[in-house]
């Protein structure tokens, strides 16, 4: 049924356009909400993302590879939008925090949503976007690397990266005095 | 349990709390949107471009009826000079900054800092590495290599930016665009003719890259893209006509003086869809034009217009190509980079050199692409100032490769992450 939907729409048809965008709506404004921090931006994205995705649906070769396009123009046009914005990078020093001896991790306790937003936010448009494929919307790695169009490799480094600058984050919060450097990476 | 899993377990709570009711519902604006928005045909997505145009120059010449005795005259006497000078060994010469001239140094665009790159080590030098507010990417060389521009990604949309090649005396030369596409310098080096967008209409502008802050806009009656400036003179202005609406008319290829007088026509041949005349490319001697046509059945040829006979006619593929797409001119007009297409459901992409009369099947350079949700993986390729390569970026890794024309391995310039990573430059330096 949704393969005809999609197929139907590629064909034209906006009427079933309309029923695949009114099913999809609201998990792409969740992810736009995540990636953005902010809800007209994460409406303009979405539209953006929609408005290409109607535009240029004939060109989409696999209708069953619809929902995962989505995504990923969705993705695309958050980045656009945090790019035409402000760019902020943060390095964060994991192995030197890391490797304080005497520190709890804050991770062993569940860290407060508060801390949580802190260190998603610091986070660049890669990593957040990984995480939310990943962890939002439970995409195996290998169907977010596909959705990305990025390697599997690409994948987890930004896994990785991403969620070890949080945990850096959550670490030097539990640690009086210990900081936590921002700057532009070298 | 260990601290991995409690992060990932209170991460994923989080993001399923903190997404919920966040975005006031637009499903029928978006509907009302979409119903107001033309799908494009599939074979369309191959035309899109890229944000910033490095191919090398265009050429102009002005058509007359009754100048053709005297220019078939002129012709002949052209091509015997050309075959002494074959016959003595000698390269075709073009009036600077136009022709073959040697490699200088090449800059590239990572993460929003622009760096000059080593080729041979890899080894990067940060160039411009202002606020981390700014993201600054798409560089590329004036014409004689003595001045840079790039985009710059601000507050409210982008801006065109022009320094020297070490990063210095930086300064925007237009206002915040909503999008930049494209930026191409003058051969003289005193203007840039700019692509902006706005609700995807093209519109074309020249800013001059002093400080004087100089820009018109063109008006015109129906949406522009692929600007370049007709070489060797820089008289003119040559871009794209766009078919959107159904107001429009069908597409073509134009001249436009920069003062946006004397609008002219160049294409020949009555459009196929509104999606023919792509990928335009102008040869540097002034002669010829390259695009690619989009036929009905989505085969793709490249065509050679001639500017001085308006005669048009197919580049020759291959028995085994399924097509061919996307030209870009040699320095000395001799070669031509594109994308042929294989044979086969899916449209794979490989990118060859050879010759402009079609006389050999040309080389095929070790890399292939797909068609991608922009286009084809492998883009915005052009030809280092010598001849000998090959500069193009593969969309799929990130990655600007520079590729030897003979075929040989390439290496890679610069990797990125992010879109509008990597993308290139390299300076012309007098031969």
């Amino acid at each position: 049924m949704r393969r005809d939907l999609v197929e139907r729409a590629r064909e034209g048809d906006h009427d079933a356009f309309a029923v695949l965008a009114g099913a999809a709506i609201s998990r792409l404004d969740a992810t736009a909400w995540l990636m953005l921090r902010d809800a007209d931006r994460a409406m303009d994205a979405v539209q953006t993302a929609l408005i290409r995705a109607w535009r240029d649906l004939p060109a989409l070769r696999d209708p069953d590879r619809f929902d995962a396009w989505l995504y990923r123009l969705v993705i695309h046009a958050c980045t656009d939008e945090i790019r035409q914005v402000r760019r902020h990078r943060f390095d964060v020093d994991i192995s030197e925090i890391t490797t304080s001896p005497v520190v709890p991790d804050a991770t062993s306790a569940v860290a407060d949503r508060d801390q949580i937003e802190r260190g998603f936010r610091r986070l660049g448009p890669e990593e957040r976007a990984v995480i939310v494929l990943h962890h939002f919307l439970d995409l195996p790695l290998p169907e977010v690397a596909s959705t990305l169009q990025i390697p599997l490799g690409t994948v987890k480094s930004r896994l990785y990266r991403g969620l070890g600058q949080m945990r850096a984050v959550l670490d030097a919060d539990a640690r009086p005095g210990a900081d936590v450097s921002e700057g532009r990476p070298a | 349990m260990n601290a991995n899993d409690t992060l990932d377990r209170a991460l994923a709570e989080w993001l399923r709390e903190d997404s919920e009711h966040r975005v006031p519902d637009h499903l029928e604006a978006v509907l009302e949107r979409t119903r107001a928005t033309p799908q494009r045909p599939w074979w369309s997505t191959l035309g899109r471009r890229l944000p910033i145009d490095v191919s090398l120059p265009r050429a102009p010449l002005s058509r007359s009826g009754s100048w053709r005795p005297i220019l078939a005259l002129v012709t002949i006497a052209l091509l015997l000079a050309a075959l002494v000078l074959l016959a003595v060994g000698s390269r075709r010469q073009l009036p600077p900054p136009f022709g073959l001239a040697r490699n200088g140094i090449v800059i590239t665009a990572v993460n929003g800092d622009l760096f000059s790159v080593d080729p041979g080590t890899g080894a990067k030098t940060p160039l411009v590495s202002d606020s981390p507010d700014e993201v600054d990417f798409g560089p590329g060389f004036s014409r004689d290599g003595t001045k840079i521009s790039y985009l710059r990604s601000v507050i409210g949309g982008q801006q065109l930016v022009v320094a020297n090649p070490d990063g210095d005396d930086a300064h925007a030369v237009t206002p915040v665009m909503e999008t930049i596409d494209q930026a191409d310098w003058s051969p003289d080096g005193s203007r840039i003719v700019v692509l902006s967008r706005v609700l995807s209409v093209g519109q074309i502008h020249v800013v001059t890259t002093d400080r004087s802050g100089f820009d018109t806009t063109i008006e015109l009656p129906f949406p522009a893209n692929q600007v370049s400036w007709l070489a060797p003179s820089g008289a003119e202005i040559l871009f794209r006509g766009e078919h959107l609406l159904d107001k429009d008319p069908p597409p073509g290829i134009f001249a436009i003086g920069p003062d946006g007088s004397g609008l002219r026509s160049l294409s020949t041949r009555p459009a196929t869809n509104p999606a023919d005349y792509q990928d335009v490319s102008g040869s540097p001697d002034g002669t010829k034009l390259l695009y690619r046509e989009d036929g009905q059945t989505g085969q793709f040829r490249i065509h050679v217009l001639d500017l001085g006979t308006g005669d048009d006619s197919v580049l020759p593929a291959p028995p085994d190509a399924a097509g061919q797409t996307s030209p870009v001119f040699s320095p000395d007009g001799v070669h031509v980079a594109y994308l042929r297409l294989a044979a086969g459901y899916r449209l794979t992409f490989q990118l060859v050199v050879a010759p402009l009369d079609g006389s050999t099947r040309g080389t095929e350079l070790p890399l292939v692409g797909v068609l991608g949700d922009d286009g084809p993986t492998i883009n915005n390729y052009f030809f280092t100032p010598d001849g000998s390569a090959v500069v193009t970026n593969e969309l799929a890794t990130r990655t600007e490769w520079l590729l030897p024309i003979d075929g040989s391995p390439g290496t890679v310039i610069a990797r990125g992450t992010a879109a509008y990573d990597a993308l290139s430059t390299v300076q012309r330096l007098a031969p």
